[in-house]
């Protein structure tokens, strides 16, 4: 069980940058929460010393972190500096249950709601107006997510076409996503003005069409 | 179970080809002609919440339609990502069974995995989300030499281990890498993938030379080999799979081609992202170096201690 324990020692501190800066503080003291060789102590502790075990946490967190920004590239713009407390929370709260780092993602959505959007969220981690901008944004980066994920079900993605979901918006969607596909915070003083945003797969393609409420059906842009 | 080891035609060149990613779909259609092999992670063709949870390995039909074409196109061998055969207290032998599965489907010559651990946790599995380095002593030895032996017969297929990419230097280890391989591969009759980035990004940021490591491994049990690319970042050279193949790594390849008689297949590996540096032409230029690598290293052997020298002047 000795190795078992090195190795889980050594993952937990490439999890969490924190452990590792304490093993890096104390030495063996820090480890005593595994049932560690004297060999394998000195191994961690001199592996902790190194600045080679920041940079494998920094990529493990890299790792955890693409699959995120791949799903939601805007919200991360728009959380900003709140971005950093967000994956914390994320990441604490569970760690990678498998090799393919499934979950993440689908906990991403629920973790902003919880700290950033909801009514007891804590004060001061992200103003106004982007808590209202992400609150659309959030919603909509989520059924796009869901619709490429039903990509990969069918064996002819670049064919693929589904229904319709739509996503309401309490500002008009084109600012907004000119300005976060260039990794910029959007203007803050865009005037309130509901629009929907119908979502769609059209030959597996991503296909976005911005209605203007007060426009009726005709559709105000189209994305893709 | 030691298995046959693939052989290579007297004094013929090693094949070239790419590790297949997304990006490369429309490429190997078109430029079939360019590559003499394929390698695929075929983990990218399933979902997996791992031992113990449900719905293990459910194929996703997109990204096997993707590789049905491809590997229609030429022979493909399967370099698998989630084993962490290294891992103590998980042998995922269900895991190994879904890579035969998919080995027969696609005729692959090998299998590859690395030699590394990521997962750990006998019932409730944590992932590190990033490969570790393992100790190269007689414990780890220990460890793989019976594993590495049921998956080459759970396989039915040569089984190459690829050398591990580490920022962190484990001390009181008891052997170097070179003879830690020598001496499993000897043990356990597995081959080796021999990741000459990995290589070259390891004697960078652990200061050591990557020539004198090439000179103590037993380069008879080397099948595959991976060239790539990297980039800086917080001080260290990383594996990052960037653009093209790193300049320091041809080198070392010319020095290995000339060595190794069991040496099939060179492959090019890039991460998807890396398609707008790269684009076809920049893909096609990679391959086409390899093979003037592999054509003089084939016609010109003997390499001395000169030619090297010349040749890498890596710091």
């Amino acid at each position: 069980m000795s190795l078992a324990a090195f190795q889980a020692a050594l993952c937990a501190m490439t999890l969490d940058a924190g452990l590792a800066a304490q093993v890096r503080r104390e030495g063996e003291p820090a480890l005593g929460h595994w049932q560690l060789t004297a060999l394998e102590q000195r191994r961690l502790v001199a592996v902790a010393r190194q600045a080679g075990m920041a940079l494998n946490c920094t990529l493990a967190r890299a790792n955890r972190f693409a699959a995120v920004h791949d799903a939601f590239a805007m919200s991360c713009v728009l959380l900003g500096p709140a971005l950093r407390p967000v994956l914390d929370a994320l990441w604490s709260s569970q760690q990678p249950r498998n090799y393919q780092l499934s979950g993440d993602v689908e906990r991403f959505a629920a973790t902003v709601t919880a700290q950033v959007l909801a009514a007891d969220a804590p004060d001061g981690l992200l103003g106004e107006p982007q808590r209202a901008y992400l609150r659309d944004v959030l919603a909509y980066e989520a059924q796009a997510y869901a619709l490429a994920l039903g990509v990969r079900h069918v064996p002819d993605p670049e064919h693929a076409n589904s229904p319709a979901t739509w996503v309401d918006f309490a500002h008009d969607p084109q600012p907004l996503f000119e300005a976060l596909q260039r990794f910029v915070q959007p203007p803050a003083n865009l005037p309130l003005a509901r629009h929907r945003v119908r979502l769609a797969l059209r030959d597996g393609e991503l296909e976005t069409t911005i209605f203007g409420v007060q426009d009726g059906p005709a559709p105000a842009a189209a994305l893709r | 179970m030691v298995m046959a080891q693939p052989t290579r035609s007297t004094r013929s060149a090693p094949g070239v080809g790419v590790l297949f990613n997304p990006a490369l779909i429309d490429f190997c259609e078109q430029h079939r002609q360019a590559l003499d092999h394929l390698a695929v992670i075929p983990d990218r063709c399933w979902t997996d919440p791992g031992p113990g949870a449900g719905g293990r390995f459910e194929p996703l039909p997109a990204p096997v339609a993707m590789i049905d074409r491809v590997a229609a196109c030429r022979p493909t061998a399967l370099h698998g990502i989630g084993l962490s055969i290294c891992s103590a207290e998980v042998f995922d032998a269900a895991y190994v069974d879904n890579l035969a599965h998919w080995a027969r489907r696609w005729r692959a010559p090998w299998v590859s995995e690395h030699l590394s651990f990521s997962r750990i946790g006998a019932a409730h599995e944590v992932n590190a989300a990033l490969a570790l380095p393992v100790a190269c002593d007689e414990e780890m030895l220990d460890l793989l030499v019976p594993r590495i032996d049921c998956v080459q017969q759970r396989l039915g297929l040569p089984f190459l281990l690829e050398n591990s990419v580490t920022y962190v230097n484990i001390p009181e280890q008891g052997m170097g890498e070179a003879e830690f391989l020598n001496r499993l591969c000897a043990r356990s009759g597995c081959s080796l993938l021999l990741d000459l980035h990995n290589l070259y990004t390891n004697a960078c940021n652990l200061e050591f030379d990557p020539f004198s490591f090439l000179r103590e491994l037993d380069l008879g049990h080397v099948v595959e080999v991976h060239v790539a690319g990297g980039q800086p970042m917080m001080g260290f050279h990383t594996d990052s799979h960037t653009g093209p193949v790193h300049e320091e790594v041809w080198p070392l390849l010319a020095v290995l081609a000339a060595r190794a008689p069991a040496l099939q297949a060179v492959t090019f590996e890039f991460h998807e992202s890396s398609w707008p540096l790269l684009h076809t032409e920049g893909v096609l230029a990679q391959l086409a170096r390899a093979r003037a690598v592999l054509a003089a290293a084939v016609a010109e052997p003997t390499f001395d201690r000169e030619t090297i020298a010349a040749l890498a002047p890596l710091r």
